[in-house]
């Protein structure tokens, strides 16, 4: 049985991922900085995949001691980790620097980075140590190296992650230990929408029929990356949700251009 | 008459950067957390160019409240700021991401991206209210998207620091501040002697191989650097000094292939 620990994992595409895996029969590690969502969904998880396929640990990713933890909690449930993946990652406003409140810069960096560069660390330890493993960590806007004015912090630290993936798949290339990186593309998430609400109707307008043509939701992105990780990809692969053939392709398929994700949320 | 900030000035390249805008007659405010050595360079810099041009202000620039006194020092002592290089940056020991110690990563990670991202925003937020200036983020290893064992969080920051540059000149477009980066290339500082004194015998002659042919003093590269950085009116420029041209230059230049730049640092 392959098993599998997640960063930031109660919500969003972390619980996405989380789901996937164990309908595919894997056993899953939850974790977030909050205890009750890490009790909530292990009892939720628990009781539809069974209970000794799933446990959680609270876990702030900036702490290396928190993420040490982890990796032992998981190891000492399941015997070993096959696959660890990074997921944990704060994401901000639209919102240009001149005008971004300083003490929201530190957390990003520490999180999307640091807390990211700490788990490569203990799962490329405690997989060399096992013989075996792979390591998967969350891209974002930025990897590609897009730029929209607003999200530059989130940018850099997201092509920060893509390097780093590189360099270290460049490290491991002689050990038993993979490492890659997934791109997850435009996900509708609550922030997402939040920053919708907030807009002026004719930001909101257009960014409506950008999000509408490329955006997608947790359930259908979910099972794609799951499926590629579980295809055990060569050290250094790069799993894209959307590549740039197929936005390309969506600007000119009817299903995209008139597709609406958004009237549900009452947006 | 310009005036200059540079942070990390008290030795090496930054220090250079501001020997030269010293000499093409600009103000400078010099800054290192190192203040003892910051002064004693400070005190040699007014016995050549008099204390009404150059100043001096110890800062952190992981510390925001430190890079905001810098902002103060510099406006206080010479009226505004025109250029402000955010050169301070640290390298961590070129181990593998299993053999590194975890605590030099937050160190790294702190002082060359959320120190650039703070060292951003306080000279932009700073400029705008003056209403021109221009910014400049040090490049280095990894910028370019090079990968090499042992460099994989260093090399990170550096990526992610590009982007941050790139992403920022989107910003700023349409107002009167400039954002760019200088890339000094291979510079024979303490930093690179003492990296190479650490290396295992193999790797070292390998780098020392490279670095005899590409690497420079930063007495021939700074002079350029502050002569391109003088020169500029455009933002989102990227001063490069060991480009695609000057490498393949070094590279069929028989003076620098049979050139030793390490037997006087003993090596």
């Amino acid at each position: 049985m392959i098993s599998a620990v997640i960063t930031g994992s109660t919500k969003g595409i972390g619980l996405g991922l989380a789901q996937e895996l164990l309908k595919r029969g894997c056993a899953v590690a939850i974790s977030s900085r909050s205890r009750n969502s890490v009790d909530t969904t292990v009892e939720v998880l628990g009781k539809e995949f069974g209970a000794d396929k799933v446990i959680g640990r609270t876990c702030d990713v900036t702490d290396p001691a928190q993420v040490q933890a982890l990796w032992d909690a998981a190891a000492g449930a399941f015997g070993k980790v096959d696959i660890w993946i990074n997921n944990a990652g704060i994401s901000l406003s639209k919102i240009l620097l001149r005008d971004l409140p300083p003490e929201l810069i530190a957390p990003v960096v520490n999180t999307n980075m640091v807390g990211l560069m700490y788990g490569c660390q203990v799962a490329a330890c405690g997989m060399l140590k096992q013989g075996s493993g792979s390591i998967f960590n969350l891209e974002g806007h930025g990897s590609n190296d897009m730029l929209v004015p607003g999200l530059s912090i989130y940018g850099a630290t997201k092509r920060g992650v893509r390097y780093f993936t590189e360099a270290l798949a460049e490290e491991l290339k002689t050990t038993p230990v993979k490492i890659g990186g997934m791109g997850p593309g435009i996900v509708i998430t609550d922030l997402v929408l939040e920053d919708l609400r907030r807009m002026s109707p004719d930001d909101r307008e257009q960014s409506k029929i950008l999000i509408n043509i490329l955006a997608d939701t947790v359930d259908t992105v979910a099972p794609f990356l799951v499926d590629e990780m579980l295809k055990e990809p060569e050290n250094g692969a790069s799993i894209q949700w959307i590549t740039s053939e197929k936005a390309n392709a969506r600007f000119e398929d009817p299903v995209y251009l008139e597709r609406d994700l958004l009237s549900s949320h009452g947006i | 008459m310009k005036t200059v900030v540079v942070t990390g000035s008290s030795k090496g390249i930054g220090l250079g950067l501001a020997n030269e805008f010293l000499k093409k007659g600009c103000n400078v405010v010099l800054s290192s957390f190192a203040k003892d050595e910051m002064m004693h360079e400070y005190e040699k810099a007014c016995a050549i160019y008099g204390k009404k041009r150059v100043a001096a202000q110890a800062c952190d620039v992981s510390s925001l409240g430190q890079l905001r006194q810098l902002w103060e020092t510099a406006q206080s002592a010479f009226g505004q700021v025109d250029i402000w290089m955010n050169n301070a940056g640290i390298a961590n020991t070129t181990r593998p991401i299993w053999e590194l110690e975890t605590r030099e990563i937050p160190r790294v990670v702190s002082t060359n991206l959320t120190g650039v991202i703070y060292g951003t925003q306080v000279a932009l937020q700073g400029m705008l209210k003056q209403g021109s200036g221009q910014i400049y983020n040090s490049e280095g290893f990894g910028s370019d998207d090079m990968v090499l064992r042992g460099l994989s969080v260093y090399g990170a920051t550096k990526r992610a620091g590009r982007y941050l540059t790139e992403s920022m000149a989107a910003e700023l477009e349409g107002t009167p501040v400039q954002i760019g980066t200088i890339s000094p290339g291979i510079v024979l500082t303490d930093f690179l002697v003492d990296d190479v004194r650490k290396m295992a015998p193999e790797q070292r002659e390998q780098a020392k191989a490279v670095y005899n042919i590409l690497a420079d003093s930063v007495e021939e590269v700074t002079p350029w650097l502050v002569e391109e950085v003088l020169k500029n009116t455009e933002n989102g420029k990227r001063i490069i000094w060991l480009n695609e041209e000057r490498t393949n230059r070094y590279m069929n230049d028989e003076a620098r292939l049979g050139r030793d730049v390490f037997s006087q640092f003993g090596l």
